[in-house]
């Protein structure tokens, strides 16, 4: 029975393991018509707010991850007022993330469609993704309620060619930032009915065992 | 004996007026302003060959682009916006290449943020003048085989192209209208020797002078 002891201890320590989780936010500016910057330029950044949410739990904060999401759209148009000349529709811009810990981080929009003469209404569109997680301290992430994250877009689509024409761009862009917090708990589990009749099956076994073998 | 005398006089004045000088005559065929793309034929005259000994050529292509520009910012913030149309203009001699020119004209505009009417005027909107811009170039031909076709009574036909590409930067919310014309002209020069042949007048003057010896020589003998 003496050897039965310490093996009894190590099942009921089994039942105290780790449990991994995730959490995750998000928050979004939906298309709206660029420039989204205040100040007019860069530097500061004052773009749009993203509003989301701090860690509080139920364990430890293991790592942050950001997701970013970015569509730019441009609506181009031209009138050739001579001939049917080449026309380029550039699309460009940028979507500029002020992420906490991480610094700036940005998705650059670029697509070009070629066209003769006279086009009415052109929709260029193009949608950017990028991933980046934090290095170094989580401490700014733990706590009760929300942090903004700014970001800033800024489009400057072309249309070049013909020397001869009217021409117009529409541009608007939308933002999608994702927050994933990988957390994990370290705490005693209770050990389940079932285990514990598994563990008083076994024991039985044994002693039933041993009785046999004495008899 | 004074008649043997003056006659050298005469002959001097003959050879002075016939003497190897590099002379020149131009000649210009101009292009209109007229809207971009140009496609067009320049006739330039050729070098009449009576007039003597065709030393050089050059030939001056001169291309000019006119643009009126303008500009609206349709963003919620303040832009710069620039305008700039490039243009090309070529001249092909035939068989005798090409030159080409390259003026170009371009504007700048620190807009405020969009006033809500898309009229290229207000504070977000603009509207400029003709903007007009040139450039030349000359090429010389020496060779007998390059002045060759410029000899004659006729036109030497060359073709003129114009084109124009403009090209905007600037914030993606805006309009922009841009309307070009482009011209030019071409001008050759004709360096030669004219002919040892006198001119008329030149016979005329000796003409009297030989006269007037001959009257004088006649009234000595009669006095």
């Amino acid at each position: 029975m003496k050897t039965l002891a310490p093996l009894a201890v190590a099942c009921l320590l089994a039942g105290t393991h780790a449990h991994a989780g995730q959490t995750i936010a998000s928050a979004s500016v939906p298309l709206t018509i660029t420039d989204w910057d205040t100040a007019g330029s860069s530097n500061p950044l004052s773009g749009q707010p993203l509003l989301l949410p701090k860690y509080s739990g139920p364990g430890t904060l293991d790592s942050v991850t950001f997701s970013l999401r970015g569509t730019m759209v441009s609506t181009f148009y031209a009138t050739d007022v001579t001939d049917n000349e080449p026309l380029t529709n550039h699309l460009m811009g940028s979507l500029i993330f002020a992420l906490p810990s991480i610094g700036t981080r940005t998705l650059n929009f670029d697509q070009t469609d070629s066209r003769n003469g006279s086009f009415g209404p052109v929709d260029l569109m193009v949608v950017v993704t990028d991933s980046v997680g934090v290095v170094g301290s989580l401490a700014d992430f733990v706590g009760n309620g929300v942090f903004a994250v700014d970001v800033a877009a800024f489009g400057t689509s072309e249309i070049n060619g013909s020397g001869n024409y009217d021409a117009g761009i529409d541009t608007t862009a939308s933002a999608r930032l994702e927050l994933i917090y990988d957390w994990t708990t370290n705490r005693q589990q209770v050990p389940e009915p079932a285990a514990l009749a598994l563990l008083g099956l076994a024991l039985a076994a044994l002693a039933l065992s041993r009785r046999s073998q004495r008899a | 004996m004074t008649m043997n005398l003056r006659t050298p006089i005469a002959l001097l004045v003959l050879a002075a007026a016939t003497a190897a000088q590099a002379t020149t005559v131009i000649y210009q065929s101009d292009v209109a302003l007229q809207p971009t793309n140009v496609h067009t034929f320049v006739d330039l005259q050729q070098f009449d060959p009576s007039l003597g000994t065709l030393q050089s050529v050059s030939v001056t292509l001169s291309g000019e682009i006119a643009s009126r520009i303008r500009l609206e910012n349709k963003n919620s913030t303040p832009a710069t916006l620039t305008a700039t149309v490039d243009a090309t203009v070529t001249l092909d001699l035939p068989n005798l290449g090409t030159l080409s020119v390259a003026p170009k004209v371009s504007e700048t505009f620190n807009a405020p943020s969009y006033d809500s009417v898309t009229d290229f005027g207000g504070t977000s909107g603009i509207t400029y003048p003709t903007a007009t811009a040139s450039a030349s170039v000359i090429r010389d031909f020496l060779l007998p085989a390059q002045l060759a076709p410029f000899i004659g009574n006729g036109m030497l036909h060359a073709t003129f192209d114009a084109s124009a590409t403009a090209s905007f930067t600037g914030p993606s919310n805006k309009r922009t209208s841009v309307r070009s014309d482009a011209g030019g002209f071409a001008l050759v020069t004709y360096t030669y020797i004219p002919s040892p042949v006198p001119e008329p007048d030149s016979w005329t003057l000796m003409a009297a002078g030989l006269g007037l010896l001959v009257w004088l020589a006649s009234r000595r003998r009669i006095g």
